[in-house]
């Protein structure tokens, strides 16, 4: 799915915190969205995924130009800490697609796919409770990869996890955005990670898009100061 | 102290040999406190969610008016019921006074503010988490609102057994709008004012003793359910 962000503004009480003029994201590629604490990059993930109200602009879905609400279950977010709701990871996994009243048997498989992905098999009809915090994540993960989305987002889904899971993942994904073609746009700190992920990356400051490019373009040869030093480890996050 | 062993005697066999008052007594004040509940739960959850979550002009004096009527004393909200629903007041030609629906619509004007608050209080925090969970997974607004209640079934439930707790130990609310007529609007707390009043202490005793054991089986019911 592609993703036309067109002269947003977004201001928490008068103060502005997001301000794009123009932004593409292509169908199916791995966006990587860097910046410092503050820069926008979760508030223009929360637009993206409906969460959250620009005060201007509009966001623009597909090459049909389509509004949120025409997409609004194509599109799914995965949070830093995501919400597990207060069941087994079968029931977790399954949830988005109970939204939608899939019928039982293609639910079932589907659940089991993204289990087996993610290394879920062994808790799979566990409480979330007494998950770790990398396998709670991979639970969210499944959860909304079983939804099959055009446009996933990530917000710092891999944050404070284990290398193990981070590993898993990360796989995971990839092979998911081969397979769907499905757009995906992830929000790190890492910038190596990013590297590892990114086919498309930006980088978010107060607000603004300060750089955007091909990965080895980008990180090989940024064009501004600001990239150089945020990729160079000279801007504290 | 012989009255009340003798008390306590005569109260044990009034139990035990099935007393048909006691048991109407008794049978009564279940009906009455499960069905207040029941409709108060139908407005008061999904209200102390909407009011937990959502931001909105005068949101802090509705919640301050809530946590205010949670404790109304009883005999008020008696008042108020019998007011309106006196021969003179506004629902008078409904003819309800001193039934059994009046004193339904007592306890749920007494009952709803703890449920509402209680809801509300829980949903607070976490609230708004769950209910962008379900959006992004996709769920509608009644999806949402049934994942919000699955999701705080805990403190819902808690809330509810709250709520008859409160509906079927109160005395002054469904004296004033029952009327305690014998075998028609007669509950556990009335009869117990009654008895002593005439000097029937087995018969009190006997009543009070069930209604203690109630509380016990409630409280016991809300302890496992805020352990679950």
């Amino acid at each position: 799915m592609r993703v036309q962000v067109l002269d947003i503004i977004k201001e928490y009480n008068g103060a502005r915190v997001l301000g794009i003029e123009k932004l593409s994201f292509r169908e199916g590629r791995f966006h990587v969205l860097m910046g410092p604490n503050g820069s926008g990059k979760s508030t223009l993930l929360g637009i993206l995924a409906g969460l959250l109200q620009a005060n201007r602009g509009r966001v623009l879905y597909s090459d049909r130009q389509r509004d949120f609400q025409a997409v609004r279950r194509d599109i799914t977010l995965v949070m830093q800490r995501s919400y597990l709701f207060n069941t087994s990871v079968y029931n977790n996994i399954a949830s988005g697609l109970k939204y939608r009243g899939m019928d039982k048997s293609i639910l079932r498989e589907r659940v089991l796919k993204w289990a087996d992905a993610l290394d879920l098999n062994r808790f799979l009809y566990r409480n979330v409770r007494t998950l770790s915090g990398g396998e709670k994540q991979r639970v969210a993960l499944a959860r909304a990869l079983a939804l099959k989305p055009e446009l996933l987002l990530l917000d710092e889904s891999t944050a404070n996890l284990d290398p193990e899971s981070i590993i898993i993942i990360e796989k995971v994904l990839k092979d998911y955005q081969k397979e769907s073609k499905s757009t995906i746009i992830f929000v790190t700190h890492n910038v190596f990670q990013a590297k590892r992920l990114a086919d498309r990356a930006y980088l978010l400051m107060e607000g603004r898009v300060i750089e955007e490019g091909e990965s080895i373009e980008f990180f090989g040869n940024p064009n501004s100061e600001l990239t150089r030093g945020f990729l160079g480890g000279e801007i504290v996050y | 102290m012989e009255n009340i062993l003798q008390g306590f005697q005569g109260a044990l066999s009034l139990i035990f040999s099935g007393d048909r008052e006691v048991y109407s007594i008794i049978g009564l004040s279940l009906r009455v406190s499960f069905i207040s509940v029941l409709i108060s739960m139908a407005f008061s959850v999904p209200a102390g969610i909407i009011i937990g979550m959502r931001e909105f002009p005068l949101r802090k004096t509705v919640v301050m008016v809530i946590n205010t009527l949670m404790g109304l004393p009883p005999v008020i909200a008696g008042l108020f019921v019998y007011l309106f629903l006196s021969r003179s007041g506004p629902l008078g030609y409904l003819g309800i006074l001193h039934t059994p629906k009046a004193m339904i619509i007592a306890q749920v004007l007494l009952i709803s503010p703890i449920i509402t608050g209680i809801t509300m209080a829980s949903v607070k925090d976490r609230g708004t988490l769950v209910k962008n969970t379900a959006y992004t997974l996709g769920a509608g607004r009644v999806q949402i609102l049934w994942t919000l209640i699955r999701e705080f079934r805990t403190s819902i439930g808690s809330s509810l057994i709250a709520g008859y707790g409160r509906a079927i130990s109160e005395v002054g609310a469904v004296m004033l709008v029952g009327g305690n007529i014998k075998g028609f609007t007669r509950v556990m707390t009335t009869a117990i004012v009654l008895e002593t009043n005439m000097g029937n202490f087995d018969q009190a005793i006997a009543i009070g003793i069930v209604l203690l054991s109630l509380f016990f089986i409630i409280n016991i019911i809300l302890q496992r359910i805020q352990g679950a």
